[in-house]
């Protein structure tokens, strides 16, 4: 809808380890996988596994030690240049001295040397995440709901093309949490994206994905892709059909393996 | 809006202002009482008993000498004032040119921070004589010390301030490429915000003591200077109308401070209505 498209993720081969002093901690080991432009990716894991560490590499914010990752076939820090990435974290790191209008408009703001500076821009975002009567608010003003949208429609200012959020709804209530997940699914309808998504739940996994990658921890690599080939568009309610129990079996079996070895 | 909705929304306010004046009072009114209270209680002592006026003046006596002559008061505070503020502004801003540094490099860190160390331990008071022979008599020396008392309460806060940056935040600019002076101006300088205004309140009573030490030891105006003239004549009433003049200007002072404080700090938790 904003006219730059999606874009496709590649990752090859890429392993990741810290240095602790003498010691070296494995955290990724030859994770490949590749993400289509415009799907919808969840990396479903037990804490430690490294999903958002190799979410962290392909932002860019990391280097992989070995393995290579691509954005539309360029390096994470050409993406990031490009403004092609959009982060939703855990938190919703608003900058609280700034309205929900100025959060959204702060990927504008910064590095102008490219991206659009699209003041228009800012007003569809907020429509599109539902927070119309509420730019003019301060995050502390706002319930963590809709923190979480002023969030996401930051993350999609500029030419966002592949959307990384790395459990964006993990603080959330339970009710606002489901409501979430569907409010998404519209957006990305509506605003096509490539997500990769990190998450520990395993119905919002089967919710939101076209496919899942099931990491395993120590060291982190994808135990499992399983594709989620249920119709879209998703609606609530779907949780208790046979095909969705189904999926979420075959996942859970996956994870208690990886947790086995 | 509708009408009834505008109504019920004045009302509101004006209760609001109503009850903002009420706390203001019931803020004010207590200590304003204590003071009013212990000030007659001391007039009181000095009436009563027989201690002499070159020991503990009455308060009316000091009131009287601030107000038989309130324009010399005024100018010679106007001239501390001045030497603190001048010293306040050159402490603060090479303390907060230092936290940038130091927040960006642990290398200047290690290498400035021992440094501000020392200059803090060291008792500002043992340094002015040494100014004073560097700096001859005029405001300069003053302005000084007073820099000098400011500066390290600034940097330290500083340092710990443009480094307490939301992660999530930081995560996010980087993402998107921004440079480091984008960086700094739209997420270190307003988180570092807080900390900053709290060192200040510090710094700006600070920055006074300072002035009035280096009036002490040289040179004949402000009030640091009435008071050592005051004292060498036991000249009480003027002594202590010189104190009370320097209490109201500090009493001033962060109340200024306060309130651009909470002008600029409206996000903050710190100013979250109870």
């Amino acid at each position: 809808m904003n006219g730059y498209g999606s874009a496709r993720v590649e990752i090859m081969d890429v392993s990741k380890s810290f240095d602790m002093g003498d010691d070296r901690l494995d955290v990724l080991n030859d994770v490949s996988l590749d993400v289509a432009r415009g799907e919808f990716v969840c990396l479903l894991g037990p804490s430690g596994c490294g999903k958002s560490t190799l979410l962290r590499l392909i932002g860019g914010l990391i280097e992989p030690t070995s393995g290579q990752i691509r954005v539309a076939g360029r390096s994470p820090t050409e993406a990031q240049a490009e403004k092609a990435l959009g982060f939703v974290f855990q938190e919703p790191a608003l900058l609280p001295w700034r309205t929900v209008a100025a959060n959204v408009r702060l990927p504008f703001e910064v590095n102008r040397r490219r991206g659009a500076s699209c003041e228009r821009g800012v007003e569809r975002l907020i429509n599109l995440v539902g927070l119309e009567h509420y730019s003019d608010y301060y995050p502390r003003q706002l319930s963590g709901g809709m923190r979480q949208r002023a969030a996401l429609a930051r993350a999609l200012a500029v030419g966002a093309r592949v959307l990384l959020m790395d459990e964006p709804f993990g603080s959330l209530d339970e009710i606002t949490r489901a409501a979430m997940r569907y409010e998404l699914l519209k957006i990305w309808d509506a605003d096509s994206k490539t997500v990769i998504f990190v998450t520990h739940s395993i119905s919002e996994a089967v919710t939101l994905s076209d496919r899942v990658a099931v990491m395993s921890s120590r060291p982190g690599r994808i135990s499992g892709v399983v594709d989620i080939d249920l119709p879209r568009p998703r609606a609530s309610g779907m949780e208790r059909e046979p095909d969705f129990l189904s999926y979420s079996r075959t996942l859970h079996d996956l994870l208690l393996q990886g947790g086995m070895e | 809006m509708i009408p009834s909705e505008r109504n019920v929304e004045g009302r509101a306010l004006r209760t609001g202002r109503r009850r903002a004046l009420a706390s203001a009072l019931a803020y004010s009114a207590p200590p304003a009482a204590t003071l009013l209270i212990g000030g007659l209680a001391w007039e009181l002592w000095t009436r009563l008993s027989a201690v002499p006026e070159y020991i503990v003046p009455a308060p009316s006596a000091a009131l009287g000498r601030l107000a038989s002559d309130p324009a010399y008061f005024a100018g010679e505070g106007a001239v501390t004032l001045g030497e603190a503020l001048a010293g306040f502004l050159l402490g603060a801003g090479v303390a907060l040119m230092g936290a940038t540094l130091m927040a960006h490099s642990r290398f200047i860190e290690r290498s400035l921070f021992p440094l501000a160390i020392l200059v803090k331990v060291t008792p500002v008071v043992a340094v002015a004589p040494l100014f004073v022979i560097w700096f001859g008599f005029g405001p300069i020396p003053k302005a000084l010390i007073a820099a000098l008392i400011t500066f390290f309460p600034v940097l330290v806060n500083g340092v710990t301030g443009f480094r307490s940056v939301d992660r999530g935040a930081l995560d996010f600019m980087r993402s998107l490429r921004a440079s480091r002076l984008e960086i700094f101006l739209k997420l270190r300088v307003p988180s570092a915000a807080p900390f900053v205004f709290a060192a200040f309140r510090v710094a700006v009573p600070l920055s006074v003591i300072g002035a009035v030490v280096g009036e002490w030891f040289s040179g004949d105006r402000g009030l640091g200077s009435i008071i050592i003239v005051a004292h060498s004549n036991l000249d009480m009433p003027t002594l202590f109308a010189a104190i009370l003049t320097l209490s109201a200007m500090g009493v001033a002072l962060t109340a200024i401070v306060s309130a651009v404080e909470r002008k600029a700090l409206f996000w903050h938790e710190s100013h979250e209505e109870l």
